[in-house]
């Protein structure tokens, strides 16, 4: 029972990092589209 | 197990123009994020060495810097490849993004697929804490992890 839990929380903190690095990427490339359609 | 990210975007420009502006202009488009600080700092300034094998660093203003990764893949206007490695990752943690570039119509099709996730950076979590938010959000998981466990058992009976 402790060890399921255990495992559980590990699953839900990678899958929060995972959001958080697909958030990252989605920023990023919104940038880079801003940067290169603003013709900076 | 390894999970990966997955991110697409058009880009109203021609391949060969976002694919330049991703390499040799990423000091300029790329936003800084604490989450995501490869040294534990947020005022450097990125670099790609434009070549196969070269290095993908940030340089800070007191003239140091740290190497994230190095190019492992190019095929200019097509296709890069980096490794990616933030100072708190653990020593055997290296992550990889792939940068596609495709033409769609009059424009490009940026995708970037960022893998090798085995798990999080604990050391970042350990050492130089989260930001609020998202600890309370994981603070809350946990917590919730904890009562769902608790009602499992309760609702077992002795």
């Amino acid at each position: 029972m402790r060890i399921y839990a255990l495992k559980t929380g590990a699953m839900d903190e990678l899958k929060s990092w995972l959001e958080q690095t697909e958030r990252l990427w989605t920023a990023q490339l919104a940038s880079l589209k801003a940067h290169v359609e603003g013709g900076e | 197990m390894s999970s990966r990210v997955l991110v697409a975007l058009r880009i109203a420009a021609p391949r060969e123009r976002v694919f330049e502006a991703f390499i040799r202009e990423i000091h300029l488009w790329w936003r800084h994020n604490p989450l995501f600080a490869f040294a534990h700092r947020t005022d450097g300034r990125l670099a790609i060495e434009p070549q196969l094998g070269g290095s993908f660093t940030e340089t800070y203003p007191d003239g140091t810097s740290f190497e994230i990764g190095r190019v492992t893949a190019w095929e200019p206007g097509a296709r890069l490849v980096l490794s990616w490695r933030q100072a708190s990752f653990a020593d055997d943690q290296l992550t990889e993004v792939e940068v596609r570039f495709e033409t769609a119509g009059a424009e490009t099709r940026v995708t970037v697929e960022h893998r090798g996730w085995d798990g999080i950076p604990a050391a970042h979590v350990a050492k130089h804490g989260m930001p609020n938010a998202l600890f309370l959000q994981r603070h809350g998981q946990w917590w919730q992890a904890l009562m769902g466990e608790l009602k499992a058992e309760a609702e077992r009976g002795p």
